[in-house]
């Protein structure tokens, strides 16, 4: 019993004060594992959207010292009538883009997910544009948008119709522009879409076709529901994804003709970069990120009312 | 967006960290540096390839007098030369010598980036008085002198012989010489020489020198900006009429491309381009047909070109501002305006008046040159800039994209521009 306690009593201490040490020394190695992921997002990211916070609230010009003005930033966003001409058209980007993106990636996924030989091509094709710079992309659709000698309207002409000016009437522009970018990035969804069509249980296939339904049953009552984890994730990418576009605009239309294709990001680098005003151009920054988290959180919120099954 | 905000933010500060640390170890070497030690210096503009080797051979000559300053030439293009400065100057980066618009003079006067170099004006061999007085008004400020000039050229209008000749039209100049080259007059010839694919005239580079068409407005007794650019006055019936014929010319008479179009000059497809004379630059190239240049036409109150202008300034909290001065110094000597005058109109009176700047190859001819360019500087005006031109600039192409999308009428859209322009005057 002696011996006993004896054990008892040593062993647990010097376990302990063992483990005390090992414990302290692994959260040691272990934040400095994470030190650099850390040290990166508190440099990269949370500084400067804490420091921008701060710009949002003073008069910056870029040149001499930012001078506190308090909320005005936000007072002359509210009376902006091109920011809400701005907002509006972010709005109709996203509307356009998302569910043209959505359905076609998932389209060609339907279409290319039959192993045939030679299928890969179609996939690589299509994913390609994924791989390529925006700006690469955006001067070669603009001069297929070109006016006069585009390839666009060199195809009309041959058919006897005279091509429009696509990317200068302000009717057509937002379009052409929705039309290219959808384009760009449908590789990147219709991948993801192969993915998830591929994991879906053949035997529910087999189960449905026993009970008598249809191709198109097949799909709205067995895969759709299989793959709604990446139909939500898809969408929310997209989503956030179509916010924050920048480079096809700047590149195509600088935002012209007018301000119809003008969006947030666009409006925030021409008010930092061209006319200097990097208080305001901060505060529109913050709104769009105060939208962006809004619809996140919705998205968020509603997934467990349509989203399947999730791990 | 945080990703992007981000990014910016890294790159100030470490621009700002990379400043810092070599201006220390920069301020560490002068003390104890000589004369005679190695020094680098930037010269920053916007020049193309042709302009380069100009300056390329310009910065040898300096060499053989200065072997220990080391010139580095960087070129950035023209739209983003404003902007990029700006950034330099936020990041305390920018370069020691660099070309300044007249357009954006007074944005870098007035937050101080210009250094005073009114000491030459002392030098006895520089012979300052060489200098038009009226090309130095413009870097001029409380006495004191921001920048030296090194081309002013008025606006002329280029012109494609061949096209005039094949319609049968009587060229600008011999509309000159018979006196009836009017606005009216050049509205008629534009719609006689255009034909499918061919437009008569262009004003535009790059969809964005609406300034041109100020020549229209000038001629007719209207203006953009009041006397002391307090308000916006191109809203006038002047002013309709400008954008009225740019209109006609465009959409009606198709005599004008329309947005969109990117038609050089170069290509033979335009007849009649409105640029300033260093444009001759890119126009010497010009193999497939035959071009002369001509002055503008006139309007009721006469012919006023548009007097465009740069210079070369000496940027602030450069590390080593005598040598940059003697550099500057030598750019703006007769020995070195001689030398830019193969493209651009020189402003001193010794190398304007001299056979070097007239007599270079493939140029139009001399009487040409004399009655487009050197007869024309006493009525070129010079359209100041604005301390918030960018801000200016962008409410007016606005102004235009409305127009080329034939979304509102010339009166509508000159009163959309008065509206957001006043405020930014006030």
């Amino acid at each position: 019993m002696e011996s006993n306690v004896q054990t008892t009593k040593v062993l647990p201490t010097t376990g302990k004060k063992r483990r005390k040490k090992f414990i302290g020394s692994e959260a040691f190695y272990g934040y400095l594992f994470v030190s650099p992921m850390v040290i990166g997002f508190l440099l990269v990211m949370l500084f400067p959207l804490v420091y921008s916070i701060y710009i949002s609230l003073t008069d910056w010009q870029l040149l001499g010292d930012p001078n506190f003005i308090g909320s005005e930033n936000y007072q002359r966003l509210v009376n902006d009538p091109d920011f809400w001409v701005v907002l509006k058209n972010t709005i109709i980007f996203a509307a356009g883009l998302v569910p043209i993106n959505i359905l076609m990636a998932l389209l060609l996924a339907l279409l290319l997910q039959k192993s045939l030989p030679g299928i890969g091509l179609f996939r690589t094709a299509i994913f390609i544009p994924v791989m390529t710079s925006i700006v690469v992309w955006s001067i070669i659709w603009k001069y297929m948008f070109g006016t006069e000698e585009g390839f666009i309207n060199q195809i009309l002409a041959a058919v006897g119709i005279d091509g429009p000016a696509w990317l200068y009437d302000p009717d057509l522009a937002m379009g052409a522009v929705i039309v290219v970018s959808a384009l760009k990035n449908v590789g990147l969804n219709m991948v993801l879409f192969l993915a998830a069509l591929q994991q879906v249980d053949k035997n529910l296939y087999e189960a449905s076709y026993l009970d008598g339904a249809n191709r198109l049953k097949q799909f709205t009552n067995v895969t759709l529901p299989m793959i709604t984890p990446t139909v939500f994730l898809t969408l929310i990418l997209t989503v956030i994804g179509s916010m924050k576009v920048f480079g096809q605009i700047y590149v195509m239309t600088n935002g012209g003709p007018g301000n119809t294709t003008k969006v947030l990001v666009y409006y925030i680098w021409e008010n930092a970069f061209k006319l200097f005003d990097f208080g305001y151009a901060s505060a529109i920054a913050l709104v769009l990120f105060v939208i962006i988290l809004f619809f996140t959180i919705i998205q968020w919120s509603a997934r467990r009312r349509w989203v399947f099954h999730e791990e | 967006m945080k990703r992007k905000i981000g990014l910016i933010f890294l790159t100030l500060l470490m621009i700002t960290f990379t400043a810092a640390c070599s201006n220390n170890t920069e301020t560490g070497s002068k003390e104890n540096g000589s004369k005679d030690e190695d020094v680098e210096l930037t010269f920053m503009m916007w020049g193309n390839e042709a302009h380069q080797e100009v300056y390329n051979k310009l910065i040898a000559k300096f060499n053989e007098t200065h072997p220990n300053i080391n010139v580095t030439m960087e070129s950035v293009p023209f739209p983003d030369y404003q902007q990029k400065i700006t950034v330099l100057a936020a990041g305390k980066e920018l370069p020691d010598v660099g070309w300044v618009a007249e357009r954006m003079a007074p944005q870098f006067m007035e937050n101080g980036l210009l250094a005073d170099v009114s000491s030459f004006k002392d030098d006895k061999d520089y012979n300052m008085d060489d200098f038009f007085p009226s090309t130095l008004d413009l870097f001029e400020q409380d006495n004191k002198l921001y920048g030296i000039p090194f081309s002013t050229p008025p606006m002329v209008m280029f012109y494609n012989k061949n096209l005039f000749v094949d319609a049968g039209e009587k060229t600008p100049n011999e509309h000159v010489t018979a006196g009836t080259w009017t606005w009216e007059q050049f509205e008629k010839s534009a719609k006689a020489i255009s034909s499918n694919g061919v437009y008569g005239a262009n004003f535009f580079r790059d969809w964005n020198t609406w300034i041109a068409l100020l020549s229209h407005t000038w001629a007719n007794g209207g203006d953009l900006f009041n006397k002391d650019q307090s308000k916006f006055t191109w809203n006038s019936p002047q002013g309709i009429e400008t954008l009225n014929m740019l209109d006609r010319m465009m959409f009606k008479d198709s005599s004008h491309p329309k947005a969109g179009e990117q038609v050089s000059f170069e290509s033979g497809k335009i007849g009649m381009f409105f640029d300033v004379y260093s444009y001759v630059s890119a126009a010497r190239n010009v193999k497939d047909f035959e071009w002369d240049i001509a002055p503008l036409p006139e309007g009721s109150e006469g012919r006023f070109p548009m007097l465009g202008q740069a210079g070369y300034g000496l940027f602030k909290d450069s590390k080593h501002p005598e040598e940059a001065k003697e550099l500057l110094k030598f750019f703006t000597s007769q020995e070195g305006i001689t030398a830019t005058s193969t493209f651009f109109v020189p402003p001193r009176e010794s190398v304007l008046s001299s056979d070097a700047f007239v007599n270079q190859p493939n140029n139009p001819p001399a009487e040409s040159i004399k009655r487009a360019v050197i007869d024309e500087m006493d009525n070129a005006r010079l359209q100041a800039g604005h301390v918030e031109w960018q801000k200016i600039d962008t409410a007016i192409q606005f102004g235009f994209d409305e127009l080329f999308g034939q979304l509102k009428k010339p009166e509508d859209i000159l009163k959309g521009m008065e509206e957001k322009i006043n405020p930014i005057l006030k």
